[in-house]
């Protein structure tokens, strides 16, 4: 029975002093990415209110409202800034999950904060894939309009 | 018998839940690090070429200044190598996590997660400065471009 526990203890994997240590530490980071991400997305927000502001027509204008180049670049304004409040609240969520979880000795509360570093790492991922992507087909209309 | 039990309730273990979590998190962390490795790369070539580009855009008209345009050809290679640099070290962070995440899950090698953990500790760490920089230079474009603004009349 002892042979037993103490293999089990050999083989598990645990969050001794040091992973604890080092966990502490990102959990501060990211607690300060995540605000600080947070302020960033309400930044780009304001800037694209002031952007719409800037470049919405009068209503006497012919046609009105903005021309599709200014709401094409509204909309990306809107969803970066929201892609990024999301992601900022993961991150802010995982620093105050590891905290608690690494304080109280809450193994429930660990592999919370471990599933929101998932989500964060596929949202993340996917972003990449979709930017690499993009570029993608930048070089590729950019190499046809040099030919 | 009973300080095993002392130990088993006492330190955090990385049960099966966790495991499954942290294996998603590491194969999705290598991704991002090659990406990143990848764009960075580009990103550093493309700040050599960034002197090319200018000298052609300033001999068709597109630049009124040549020595302007050399200026700008100069300060965009060295702001897009810094880019570049701090992009390659997020990349390895985020890849030196997955890597040795991996191998600690399938060896159930603590050193191994500690060391990833470390790895996370300086990316998250790194993520953190960047921000923090990015806010400083924003907050001092804004109070720069008010002071700018009350001085010159506009408001």
């Amino acid at each position: 029975m002892l042979e037993q526990e103490e293999s089990f203890l050999q083989t598990e994997l645990q969050i001794d002093s040091a992973a604890s240590s080092y966990l502490k530490d990102t959990a501060v980071w990211s607690r300060i990415t995540g605000i600080a991400g947070f302020v960033l997305s309400a930044l780009i927000l304001v800037f694209a209110y002031i952007y719409a502001e800037k470049n919405a027509r009068p209503s006497w204008y012919k046609s009105g409202g903005m021309s599709t180049d200014q709401l094409v670049a509204l909309t990306m304004y809107i969803i970066i800034a929201l892609l990024h409040a999301i992601l900022s609240y993961l991150q802010f969520r995982f620093g105050n999950q590891l905290l608690a979880a690494i304080r109280n000795e809450d193994s429930m509360e660990l592999n919370r904060c471990f599933r929101n570093i998932k989500v964060f790492s596929i949202m993340r991922g996917i972003i990449a894939i979709l930017m690499v992507l993009l570029l993608s087909i930048a070089v590729i209309g950019l190499g046809n309009v040099a030919v | 018998m009973e300080q095993g039990q002392h130990l088993l309730s006492n330190e955090l273990q990385v049960d099966n839940f966790a495991q499954a979590h942290l294996k998603e998190t590491a194969m999705w962390a290598k991704l991002l690090g090659i990406v990143g490795f990848v764009m960075s790369a580009l990103l550093g070539l493309f700040s050599f070429f960034a002197g090319t580009i200018f000298d052609n855009m300033s001999s068709r008209g597109y630049a009124y200044d040549k020595n302007a345009a050399a200026m700008g050809a100069t300060t965009i290679t060295v702001v897009y190598l810094i880019f570049a640099v701090i992009g390659c070290m997020v990349s390895l962070f985020t890849y030196r996590f997955a890597v040795k995440m991996k191998a600690a899950l399938v060896s159930s090698d603590q050193t191994s997660l500690n060391d990833s953990f470390k790895n996370l500790k300086l990316l998250f760490r790194v993520y953190g400065v960047i921000a923090l920089i990015y806010i400083f230079f924003i907050a001092m474009g804004l109070l720069f471009g008010g002071l700018g603004a009350i001085l010159s009349g506009g408001f």
